[in-house]
C-alpha cells in the first residue's frame, strides 16, 4: 500500500507504516525474521533469550519510532537497539557463571551443514568458557564487525578500556580454543 | 590466531532460524496495541504545554476583561472578529506548502470550519474526530515533522483538546493527528495573532514564551538580559549540522533568574569568548544577543540525522529562534571555589589529566578538555605536590545521543571515572566547582529529566521528592518482582519502570525494592503520584567491574520509589 507522503524518510515512513495494520504487519513480517536471526546467533542460540531480546527491541522500536534517526534501514536500527539489550542482559547474567554457561549451549541449527554445526558448536563451547564482557566484545568485533569505538559506545567504556578488553578476550578465546595457530 | 581468521570462526554463529509463528502472532498483537497508544499515553511535547497554558491563561484573562481581546503580560491572542468563521471569511485563499511564515510550525491556529483529524496525511486515512469550526489548535513543534502536501491538501500534524479545558491531554481524551489546513484554493485555519509587550524582557518571560512567539516579538532586536549563569556543555547532541554552534542543541549555554526560576538557553557566537573561570561557577552576567541570526540562512542537519528531513525552511526557523550571544559581560563573578565530594567540577584547561591512582606516576586514563563537568566521587588526596580528586563522568542522559562538541580524550560520551589535579604547582586552578542549575525544589519532572545521572545525586541527594506522571501498562525494564539472577536490584541496565512527565519525554525512571512492598502492576495504566529519592544505601552492591566505583555511583543516581498511588490528570 502506497503511503501518500512527498517529503519524509525513514523515520516518517515507520510511523505511517505503524498507523495502518495490514501495513504494519507485513513491514512486521518482512523485518521479524532478520532481528530475530541476528539475536539468536549472538545469544548463544538460546530460542527463549532471542525471543524475549527480540520482544523489547520491538516494543522499544515501536516507541520510539518517531525518534529513528534514519541514519540506517530500519532492521540496522532495530539490531542496534537488539545489541543495547543485549549488552544489558550480559551485564545482568554476568554476576551468575552457571546461567552463563546455559545461555552459550544452545541447540544447532538443523540447517546448516555437519562441518558449519561443528565449528558452531566448537565456537559457542569455547565462548562459553569466557567472561559475558569477553563474549561480547568478540561477538561485537568479529561477528558484527564493529570499531572499537563502536563496541565502547555500545559497552559503555573508554576506548582504551574496551582495546584492553578485546585483547585480553582474544588471548583468553585463543587459549580457549586450542591455542593460537600461529604461534 | 589472525583477525580474518577469528572473523571466519564467528561467521558459523550466525543463524537462518525462524521465530516460532505463534511467538511472532503473540509480538505483533502487543505491538499493534503499543503503536495503538493503548499502552501508554501519546507523545507531548513541551511546547503544547506550554501553549494550551497560555491560552488558557489568555481565556481566563479575557473573562475578566470582559474584553475581545485577551492579553498577557508577552502574549496576547486576539480571536477573529467573525462570530460565526467559516471558509468564505478567510482573507487567504490558499496556503503554500512552505508556510513557515504563515502558520509555523510551534504557533497556533483557529479553525474556520468543522475539520477532520486524521491518522495520516490522506483523506483516505483513519479519521480520529471532527474538530468544531472556531477551535484552537496547536501547530506541532519542528521535531514532529510536517507541513505535506498530498491529495491536493496541505496538512500540519497538530495536537488539539475540546477547549482546552482537558489540557494537559489525558490517555483517553485530545488527539494529535493530521489536519487539513488548506484545500481546493481555501485555506481552513487562521493563523492566531501574536501581540507582544512593549517593555524589554527579561530572560524569565522569554523562557516562558513559545520559540515562535519569541521571535515573532523580537525579531533581530539586540536584547539584554541579566541572570545567572548556569549550564555548560550538556553532552546531548540529538543531531548534528552546519554551523554547529547554531543548530546543535549541545551548544546551549543558559542563564537563569538571580532568584530562582526556568532556565533561558542561547547559544554563544563563535567570536566571543567565554571566560570559564569567571562565569563557570555560577556568576552574574549580562548577556547581548538576538533572535534571527544571519547565519540561520546556511542552517543544515547532517544527511541521514532525525531532522534532516525536515523542508530547509523549517531547519532554518529552528536557528532563527534561537538567541545568539554577542557579548557577555560577568557583573559578579563567582570565584573559583576549589572541589569538593559530591559536587560537579569544571575544568578550567585543556587536557586535564586522568589518571588511575592520584599521583603524577599512576596510568593517564585520559585527558578532559577545557569546560568539562564532572561529578567529584571522592578526594583529595595529596600526593607528588598536587591535590588530587576522583572525577566521574556524569553518565549519558535517557534517549540522548552520545557525542561531545569538546574533544574530550578518549571519551565520546560522558562517562569516565580517574583522579585529576586541581591546581598547578604554581597555583593556577585547574578545577573549580560549579553550578548545574538544580531545580530550588520538588517541580515539575521538565526541570528533573534528561539529566546527566549524577546531576540527581548533586542537586537532590537522598531527600525525597514526589514526581506526577503516567505509569506505562507494560513494564519497560527489568522484570518487576523478586531480584533477578542474584543481580542487585539497583543494577538493572535501562530504566526499570518509566514514569512518563505529562510534559513530555524522556520521563523518569523508577526502580523498587523487592522487599518494600511497593507493587507498581496495581496501578499500571494511570496518572500515579510516586515518592522516592536518589541516592539510596542499596547502589552499595552495585560492585561491577572493571569500575566498581562508578557503578555505585550511577547505581546511587536511580530513582527508588517509597509509595505510589493513583492520581488524577495533572
Amino acid at each position: 500500500m502506497a503511503i501518500p507522503v512527498t517529503q519524509g524518510d525513514q523515520a516518517v515512513r515507520l510511523e505511517a507504516i505503524v498507523a495502518d495494520e495490514a501495513t504494519f504487519r507485513a513491514w512486521y513480517d518482512a523485518v521479524l525474521p532478520r532481528v530475530y536471526r541476528y539475536l539468536l546467533s549472538r545469544c548463544g542460540h538460546d530460542v527463549a533469550l532471542a525471543e524475549d531480546l527480540t520482544q523489547q527491541t520491538f516494543v522499544e522500536a515501536i516507541r520510539r519510532r518517531r525518534q529513528f534517526d534514519g541514519r540506517s534501514d530500519a532492521v540496522t536500527w532495530l539490531c542496534a537497539i537488539g545489541r543495547n539489550k543485549l549488552v544489558d542482559h550480559f551485564r545482568r547474567a554476568g554476576r551468575d557463571q552457571r546461567r552463563q554457561l546455559r545461555l552459550l549451549d544452545g541447540a544447532n541449527d538443523p540447517g546448516n551443514s555437519w562441518e558449519a554445526a561443528e565449528i558452531r558448536q566448537s565456537v559457542d563451547a569455547t565462548l562459553a568458557r569466557l567472561s559475558a564482557e569477553q563474549r561480547l566484545v568478540l561477538v561485537f568485533r568479529y561477528l558484527d564487525g564493529l570499531s572499537v569505538r563502536e563496541i565502547a559506545a555500545a559497552i559503555g567504556r573508554s576506548e582504551s578500556g574496551t582495546e584492553s578488553l578485546l585483547v585480553r578476550a582474544r588471548d583468553a578465546f585463543r587459549r580457549a580454543h586450542g591455542g593460537d595457530p600461529d604461534a | 590466531m589472525r583477525d580474518d581468521q577469528l572473523s571466519r570462526l564467528f561467521a558459523s554463529l550466525a543463524d537462518a532460524s525462524d521465530p516460532d509463528p505463534a511467538v511472532a502472532d503473540d509480538l505483533f498483537e502487543l505491538l499493534r496495541l503499543e503503536a495503538a497508544g493503548v499502552a501508554r499515553p501519546a507523545r507531548r511535547p513541551w511546547m503544547v504545554l506550554l501553549a494550551a497554558a497560555l491560552l488558557l491563561a489568555a481565556i481566563g484573562a479575557g473573562a475578566i476583561l470582559g474584553t475581545g481581546l485577551i492579553r498577557l503580560p508577552w502574549l496576547v491572542i486576539a480571536p477573529s472578529a467573525s462570530a460565526e468563521p467559516n471558509l468564505t471569511n478567510s482573507a487567504e485563499p490558499s496556503l503554500p506548502v512552505a508556510t513557515d511564515n504563515v502558520l509555523p510550525v510551534g504557533s497556533l491556529a483557529r479553525t474556520l470550519t468543522e475539520l477532520p483529524l486524521h491518522d495520516r496525511p490522506a483523506t483516505d486515512s483513519a479519521l480520529q474526530t471532527l474538530i468544531p469550526a472556531g477551535q484552537v489548535v496547536y501547530l506541532q513543534m519542528v521535531g514532529e515533522v510536517g507541513p505535506y502536501e498530498a491529495d491536493g491538501t496541505v496538512w500540519y500534524p497538530v495536537a488539539w483538546a475540546r477547549d482546552f479545558e482537558a489540557w494537559p491531554i489525558p490517555p483517553d481524551g485530545g488527539f494529535t493527528g493530521w489536519l487539513p489546513v488548506a484545500g481546493g484554493g481555501l485555506a481552513t485555519v487562521e493563523p492566531m495573532e501574536v501581540v507582544c509587550p512593549g517593555a524589554e524582557p527579561d530572560a524569565a518571560h522569554l523562557a516562558g514564551m513559545t520559540a515562535w512567539a519569541r521571535l515573532s516579538c523580537h525579531g533581530s532586536d539586540e536584547l539584554v538580559l541579566d541572570g545567572r549563569w548556569i549550564a555548560g556543555n550538556g553532552g546531548f547532541v540529538p543531531w548534528t549540522g552546519e554551523p554547529a554552534w547554531l543548530v546543535m542543541p549541545s551548544f546551549d549555554r543558559a542563564i537563569a533568574p538571580v532568584g530562582g526560576g526556568q532556565p533561558f538557553y542561547f547559544v554563544t557566537d563563535p567570536d566571543v569568548s567565554v571566560d570559564t573561570e569567571l562565569v563557570g561557577g555560577g556568576a552574574e552576567v549580562r548577556i547581548t544577543g538576538h533572535f534571527d541570526d544571519p547565519a540561520s540562512s546556511g542552517c543544515v542537519i547532517q544527511a541521514g540525522e532525525p531532522l534532516s528531513n525536515q523542508p530547509t525552511a523549517s531547519v532554518r526557523t529552528y536557528c532563527r529562534e534561537r538567541f545568539v550571544v554577542t557579548s557577555i559581560e560577568v557583573l559578579t563573578a563567582q570565584p573559583g571555589q576549589p572541589p569538593r565530594v559530591g559536587s560537579l567540577a569544571d575544568t578550567l584547561a585543556n587536557g586535564i589529566r586522568l589518571r588511575q591512582e592520584p599521583g603524577t606516576n599512576a596510568p593517564i586514563l585520559g585527558t578532559l578538555a577545557l569546560g568539562t563537568w564532572s561529578y567529584v566521587a571522592d578526594g583529595p588526596r595529596e600526593a607528588d605536590g598536587y591535590t588530587w580528586w576522583l572525577l566521574a563522568g556524569r553518565g549519558v542522559p535517557s534517549q540522548s545521543g552520545c557525542i561531545s562538541p569538546i574533544s574530550t580524550d578518549p571519551y565520546d560520551c560522558p562517562v569516565w571515572y580517574g583522579w585529576a589535579a586541581d591546581a598547578s604547582t604554581g597555583g593556577d586552578p585547574w578545577l573549580a566547582t560549579v553550578n548545574p542549575g538544580c531545580p530550588p525544589n520538588a517541580g515539575p519532572l521538565t526541570e528533573d529529566y534528561g539529566r546527566q545521572p549524577l546531576d540527581y545525586l548533586v542537586c537532590f541527594g537522598g531527600e525525597s521528592r514526589t514526581y506526577v506522571g503516567w505509569l506505562a501498562e507494560l513494564s519497560s525494564g527489568c522484570p518487576p518482582g523478586p531480584v533477578q539472577d542474584g543481580m542487585p536490584w539497583l543494577a538493572c541496565g535501562s530504566a526499570y519502570e518509566l514514569l512518563a512527565s505529562p510534559e513530555g519525554p524522556p520521563g523518569l525512571g523508577l526502580f523498587v525494592d523487592p522487599g518494600s512492598g511497593v507493587d507498581l502492576d496495581a496501578v499500571r495504566g494511570r496518572w500515579v503520584r510516586v515518592t522516592g529519592h536518589f541516592d539510596d544505601p542499596a547502589a552499595a552492591d552495585c560492585t561491577f567491574e572493571p569500575d566498581p566505583g562508578y557503578e555505585v555511583l550511577l547505581c546511587r543516581s536511580r530513582f527508588v520509589v517509597e509509595s505510589i498511588e493513583p492520581t488524577t490528570a495533572p
